[in-house]
């Protein structure tokens, strides 16, 4: 068996808004290439963990180590944070396009700020990432004529403009039919295997978190912190809490009583 | 774009919202308002030419002698000047509102409603604060 390097190494993380406590005690490692899965009913704090794994949030206590970095997300100089930020790609819930720029300009601008190439390299990297979304033809289409499913796909393009190694994303099959969101799935699959990246994914979608994840995390709103990690197949098999049963079969043994 | 995500998107990518999103608009407003002010004032006295020449009976050769007597080009700079200022209280309440709303589709509405309002209020205070150096250096 292949030993993989950890990505993300999470230790002792407590999130909080002020005085309220999110969740406390996180700790957790992502390996490399992993399809990490953060699980957990609704509001137990699954995106504000992404928000923090991205930066867009100081945790309250602990660090976020990054491989490749000198010190924790939060302690590293700026300029060594900005370099990391620039390994991320992230997919929003609903795409989080901008709104005032066709699907081309929104893959184009990272290109722009980070990537030393001229405009027409640029632009021909945009069409090319849309391809591989399978938004080729649509490049001069702004957001708001487009598809849920292909806002999706092309904050999934956008995501991938640098190459980043490490993918975040936040409930990818929200608001999907169940074909679109197979098609999703395989392209997370695709991703993790030809860009050789890591991906982290927020999602309570049962099909998926079997299809994709092979590591996980399991945050429990109650108790406020995670009360299983590991393969998610494995932990339905193997785990005694009552909580992630019920969770993993959709509470369905409980209900059977 | 704070409800989008789209704000978030900018700063995971190491882009500052301050460069992306608030100085095109600060200097889009603050050079075209006062191009903006001189389209209303050549308007205006345009509109002055209409009415004295249909209802009062004033030439347009005497209407002109008589608006270049009444206004002097300090009246000009100064709304000019007045405008950029104008152009720049616009910019920058709306971004400063914009860039502190909530999530929900509801605090967009509220903070739209709170630029206007906040905006409103300092360009009256801006126009009160003007009048008052105006007047003390006799402009």
């Amino acid at each position: 068996m292949i030993e993989r390097r950890p990505k993300i190494t999470v230790s002792g993380l407590t999130m909080a808004y002020g005085d309220s406590v999110v969740m406390q005690d996180l700790n957790f490692t992502v390996n490399e290439r992993d399809i990490f899965v953060i699980m957990g009913g609704s509001g137990s704090g699954k995106s504000t963990l992404l928000r923090h794994l991205v930066g867009l949030q100081e945790p309250a206590r602990g660090t976020i180590f990054y491989e490749g970095t000198s010190a924790g997300f939060w302690e590293m100089p700026p300029p060594e944070r900005e370099r990391l930020l620039r390994r991320f790609g992230l997919l929003y819930q609903g795409g989080a396009l901008w709104s005032s720029m066709t699907l081309a300009e929104n893959v184009a601008l990272p290109l722009q700020e980070y990537a030393a190439v001229g405009a027409e390299e640029i632009s021909a990297l945009a069409s090319f990432k849309l391809a591989l979304v399978g938004l080729s033809g649509f490049e001069d289409y702004y957001p708001s004529e487009i598809s849920g499913g292909m806002t999706k796909r092309a904050g999934l393009a956008r995501a991938m403009a640098l190459d980043p190694d490490i993918l975040f994303f936040d409930e990818p099959s929200a608001g999907l039919d169940p074909v679109s969101s197979r098609r999703l799935d395989d392209l997370i699959l695709d991703l993790r295997d030809s860009l050789r990246a890591t991906i982290v994914v927020v999602t309570h979608e049962l099909s998926s978190i079997f299809a994709i994840g092979n590591n996980s995390v399991f945050l429990d709103g109650e108790s406020k912190t995670m009360i299983a990690s590991g393969n998610p197949t494995q932990l339905l098999a193997e785990s005694k809490d009552p909580r992630v049963h019920a969770f993993l079969t959709r509470g369905e043994e409980a209900s059977r009583g | 774009m704070e409800a989008n995500q789209e704000i978030d998107a900018l700063r995971t990518l190491g882009i500052p919202p301050m460069d992306f999103l608030v100085l095109p608009r600060l200097l889009a407003l603050s050079l075209m308002m006062p191009l903006l002010c001189l389209y209303a004032d050549l308007l205006g006295i345009f509109g002055g030419l209409v009415v004295a020449g249909s209802m009062l009976g004033i030439s347009p050769i005497q209407y002109f002698l008589e608006t270049k007597h009444a206004v002097h080009l300090n009246d000009l700079f100064l709304g000019l000047f007045m405008s950029a200022i104008f152009g720049v209280l616009v910019a920058l309440t709306g971004c400063m509102r914009g860039l502190r709303s909530g999530r929900s589709a509801s605090a967009v509405g509220e903070a739209t409603t709170s630029a206007v309002v906040t905006g409103i209020v300092s360009i009256v205070v801006a126009t009160a604060i003007i009048t008052a150096i105006s007047y003390v250096l006799g402009i």
